[in-house]
């Protein structure tokens, strides 16, 4: 299907949407998935295939989405990133400059964590520091917006994590990469990401234990 | 705890866990909404694979190819403006196409030759002629090679308009 890449949009997105519901779907690195099955995917995704590219969109788009919304707080940058990342795979593919050969993963991955990364140093000038209030504040404003008051909490506490240990927290629960993955695409030893991992869950705790003692404390966290 | 990403490598106690489960929430909760958003990067993708219109290779070729003809273009426009310039100041007696003259006398002279061919009585006539042509000849040649001319086209009057 070399080349299915040239028909009208049009129809084009309706055979996307038929294929979305019946997509072909390997399973991801967490979960033990074949890397030759993502090489071949791949591999066709290169070449134009329209096909293999409704596959890799629909494991990965969500998830580098995730990861910039996380981060940057705003829907809009965050699809215009995660664009921007698929739009460079896709241009490094079609040339063959993709030179890590199974290791697609972690090298998209990475491009994000660059995309990111730049967008967030664009954005620190606006940043305001994030006190006890503005998380509590966060909280209810979320759940105002239909987020458990707990998860607009747990955001604002990532705010407080370093950004070493906010990219493994969401490289691990945004991104959906295993431990060896992160570690892989970080190039640091597994025991160091995990110990990153580990200290920064204790962090959360701690904010969040801070943020609202009452509850944590019901809810077994103190 | 042991989840399907490995969570198991990470020796978690009660508390940690639940942040951890709390985490996975928020993970959920980022990758959803944008609807539509995998169909637009599905667009975003198809342009990069597109070809491109012709026009736009067209374009991007032709400028390799049309440089030199726009430089000799340019060139022609600059020199024809210059000429034009030039030969419009007053006292200017700029003569450059001897070669048309020569071309007139050439011609005439043939046109004499042919009468002579036909018995006419014109022979004494064209010889007169061809030694004048002769002697013409070698004065422009002399003219040529005796004027300066690296003293400007100014002073460059091969005299032409008397033929």
């Amino acid at each position: 299907m070399v080349g299915a890449m040239g028909v009208p949009r049009g129809r084009w997105a309706v055979r996307m949407e038929a294929a979305l519901t019946t997509r072909e779907q390997p399973a991801r690195h967490g979960d033990g998935h074949d890397a030759g099955e993502l090489a071949s995917v791949v591999a066709r995704a290169a070449a134009g295939d329209e096909r293999a590219w409704e596959t890799l969109v629909s494991i990965y788009s969500r998830r580098v989405y995730a990861m910039a919304k996380s981060r940057l707080r705003r829907p809009d940058l965050a699809e215009e990133i995660t664009q921007s990342v698929f739009v460079t795979i896709a241009t490094k593919l079609r040339d063959n400059a993709y030179t890590e050969q199974g290791r697609f993963e972690a090298w998209l991955f990475r491009v994000t964590m660059n995309r990111v990364r730049d967008a967030a140093r664009r954005m620190k000038r606006q940043a305001v520091a994030m006190e006890p209030s503005a998380i509590a504040a966060m909280g209810a404003e979320a759940s105002a917006a239909g987020d458990p008051a707990d998860l607009g909490a747990l955001r604002a506490a990532l705010g407080t994590l370093g950004d070493a240990d906010r990219e493994v927290i969401e490289l691990r629960h945004h991104g959906q990469l295993g431990f060896k993955e992160i570690a892989e695409m970080l190039g640091e030893p597994l025991g160091t990401v995990l110990a990153r991992h580990h200290r920064a869950l204790r962090k959360l705790r701690g904010v969040l234990e801070r943020h609202d003692p009452d509850e944590n404390g019901k809810d077994g966290l103190a | 705890m042991s989840g399907p990403n490995g969570r198991d490598m990470n020796n978690l106690d009660g508390g940690d866990e639940r942040i951890a489960a709390m985490l996975d929430r928020l993970g959920d909760a980022e990758r959803s909404g944008a609807d539509g958003l995998e169909e637009r990067i599905m667009g975003s993708v198809a342009r990069v694979f597109a070809p491109e219109p012709l026009a736009i290779v067209e374009a991007r070729g032709a400028w390799w190819l049309r440089t030199p003809v726009r430089l000799a273009a340019g060139l022609a426009i600059v020199a024809g403006v210059g000429i034009g310039i030039y030969s419009s100041m007053p006292g200017t007696t700029l003569e450059v196409a001897p070669g048309v003259d020569f071309a007139l006398v050439e011609q005439r002279i043939d046109g004499l030759l042919a009468m002579a061919d036909g018995g006419d009585g014109f022979g004494d006539s064209v010889a007169s002629i061809e030694l004048w042509a002769e002697a013409l000849d070698a004065e422009l040649s002399d003219g040529w090679l005796g004027s300066d001319l690296t003293s400007g086209l100014g002073d460059l009057n091969l005299g032409g308009g008397a033929l």
